[in-house]
């Protein structure tokens, strides 16, 4: 979504977001920064909703999709797994809100249950690679030299590769299930967290209030994490959101392909697969599986969208243009 | 220029190195080997150890990777289990089906996102940019897979104006060929165009801020020559780029699409090989995929160059 990147649709986007840059009325605020004044991340980014429409619009879908998730086992009408032969693609009705499938079973109930897989690959995927790839970027951007050419030909190697075909190559290697689907998703979103971090430490690194600590007494471990790390985490936020987004569109392909979670567990994507071969029977089925991706894909963008508007300063006077 | 389109080739060295030592090893990571996978898991031991000694697997993993590795250097990527062809030639067999929607849906896009975008960008903030934008942003986030299943239930299903799935070679029936290939393409594009779309909007209304816009408007032009002669030439030289790289991103974008229109491409063959736990075929199209990949972004980081003299001048002076 930014424009500065380029990215094909729904693939999985490894391109890093914008990085702050070295510009002048960045640095201005340098001084409120490295005193501690200012509001912090999650102030702006909530103040964000308050200004942003579209941007809380996303935040509302999303919130839903996680209550969805969490809420389940209470607010789901039926038990998911609850096979019922006689009420096989049956239409909405009061007893199944969304129908139900080819083995009668409550769409509505799987959707919600669906949803705690999609979001807990989310989550841990999006952790993992953050994590991970935040290390390698801090460490390759403040060492440089050999340890970064390392890291970043190591980077270079994992981009070699259409995301979601390493994604395909890792499920083939470790089986289908939801831990390697959450570690294969992981993997494959690890550069672009590391090129972000790596291209912020550059940008940093070399700033007055990072020299000051420095001058101060500062060793790595303490600059890397404690003074240049806060000051990464606004591009870091935005991209855990579009990460995310394309961690739910990973997981829902993989489970599409069969490679994903195994069955009966309900997955958006394995859901889709299993709808689309009953097209002529019931349109629901397929339908109502694939727009809860595309809602739960939607909301994160809108959400990172007016996330990157907000906290990108660079983005500023674009936005008075747009 | 010369020396540019060097560098960018040697620099390619590490990177092909890296990617392929990974697709080794990725794949070592399989319970079982060729020997089990041949002979099933409740094998005799000592045929299955032949066997191995046979095809090489009792040797270290360091001289097995070294032996792959300088086979697959010369195009050598093993032998399907499944029916004993060789990789190379099963994935360029399946190469063609996959360009050819890769190609079509990049030019529907184009004919889509081009106009569209230029005229949101045009009428910048009017309701005609706020619903080009917002069905942008629909189309980026829509997955493939969906659409591809909206489609079928649309066109296939309800009216049945087209097939559902399936495919014949160009070569043997362009009509069916094309009424098999229009609902993936359609597919494609939309998403593609969505991207496209957006970018074109904010690299041409990044352009429309620069000096010498200003200057053509000071010379009397009007908006719409302005934009269209004088912003769109330049603005569409990043464009190149994101659509080079879209299109690289397809050949592995590709896979589920070809999959919900049984489309056979090299996605296709992947998927099937998986189910049959082909992994010396999966292993292979990976590569090959990457390789591809590799050399797609490569041709649109030259051409970027080429079409943008900043980047080439500055190259010149620099060295």
């Amino acid at each position: 979504m930014n424009p500065n990147t380029a990215q094909s649709g729904p693939a999985l986007n490894r391109r890093p977001i914008a990085a702050p840059s070295s510009s002048p009325e960045a640095g201005a605020s340098d001084l409120a920064r490295a005193s501690g004044g200012g509001r912090s991340l999650l102030g702006r980014a909530l103040a964000v909703l308050a200004f942003d429409r579209t941007a809380l619009l996303g935040f509302v879908l999303f919130f839903a999709i996680v209550a969805a998730a969490l809420l389940a086992p209470v607010l789901a009408p039926h038990d998911p797994n609850l096979i019922s032969m006689r009420d096989r693609f049956r239409g909405p009705s009061l007893t199944y809100p969304l129908g139900t499938d080819e083995l009668g079973r409550d769409l509505l109930s799987r959707l919600m249950y669906g949803a705690r897989v999609s979001m807990s690959v989310g989550v841990i995927s999006v952790g993992l690679a953050a994590t991970v790839g935040s290390l390698l970027g801090l460490i390759g951007g403040y060492y440089g030299g050999r340890i970064d050419t390392a890291i970043m030909r190591m980077m270079d190697g994992l981009l070699a590769f259409p995301a979601i075909i390493l994604a395909l190559a890792i499920m083939t290697a470790l089986g289908p299930s939801l831990v390697n689907a959450m570690i294969a998703i992981g993997i494959v979103s690890i550069p672009s967290f590391a090129r972000l971090l790596r291209s912020s430490v550059l940008a940093l690194k070399e700033r007055e209030f990072v020299e000051a600590v420095r001058a101060s007494g500062a060793t790595g471990g303490y600059l890397m994490f404690r003074t240049i790390l806060p000051n990464c985490l606004s591009p870091l936020l935005v991209q855990v959101t579009v990460g995310f987004a394309n961690a739910v569109l990973a997981e829902a392909a993989l489970s599409f392909l069969g490679l994903g979670v195994r069955p009966p567990t309900p997955s958006w994507g394995a859901m889709l697969d299993m709808g689309r071969r009953f097209l002529t029977q019931t349109g629901w089925y397929s339908t109502t599986a694939g727009a809860a991706v595309f809602i739960a894909v939607l909301s994160l963008n809108l959400l990172g969208d007016g996330l990157r508007d907000a906290l990108d300063p660079r983005l500023q006077h674009q936005r008075e243009r747009a | 220029m010369v020396a540019y389109v060097l560098q960018r080739v040697v620099q390619l060295v590490p990177v092909l190195l890296v990617s392929s030592t990974l697709v080794f090893f990725i794949f070592q990571v399989i319970p079982g080997d060729e020997a089990t996978a041949r002979l099933g898991m409740n094998s005799d031991p000592q045929a299955a150890e032949n066997l191995r000694r046979q095809l090489g697997l009792d040797r270290p993993l360091f001289v097995q990777y070294l032996d792959w590795l300088g086979k697959a250097v010369r195009g050598d990527l093993g032998k399907s289990y499944v029916n004993e062809q060789s990789v190379t030639s099963l994935v360029l067999e399946k190469f063609p089906a996959t360009l050819q929607i890769a190609f079509m849906g990049v030019l529907l896009s184009l004919l889509i996102s081009v106009p569209v975008g230029t005229i949101a960008a045009l009428r910048r903030g009017t309701w005609i940019d706020q619903v080009a934008r917002m069905i942008a942003m629909v189309g980026y986030c829509v997955p493939r897979y969906w659409l591809g299943v909206l489609l079928i239930l649309a066109f296939a299903v309800r009216i049945q104006w087209l097939p559902p799935a399936g495919y014949v070679p160009f070569t043997e029936d362009p009509v069916m060929n094309l009424r098999y290939a229009a609902l993936p393409v359609i597919a494609l594009a939309a998403t593609l165009a969505a991207v496209q779309m957006r970018f074109l909007r904010s690299s041409l209304l990044d352009v429309v801020a620069q000096d010498y816009v200003r200057t053509a408007y000071a010379k009397g032009l009007t908006h719409r020559v302005v934009v269209v002669r004088h912003a769109l030439s330049n603005a569409l030289i990043p464009f190149i780029t994101v659509v080079g790289l879209q299109f690289a991103e397809l050949l592995g974008g590709l896979v589920v699409v070809e999959q919900i229109f049984a489309w056979p491409g090299v996605g296709w063959l992947m998927v099937q090989s998986i189910t049959q736990r082909d992994v010396a075929v999966v292993q292979g199209a990976v590569l090959l995929v990457a390789v591809g990949f590799v050399l797609i972004n490569l041709l649109v980081d030259i051409a970027y160059a080429y079409l943008d003299p900043r980047i080439h001048e500055s190259y010149v002076t620099r060295s």
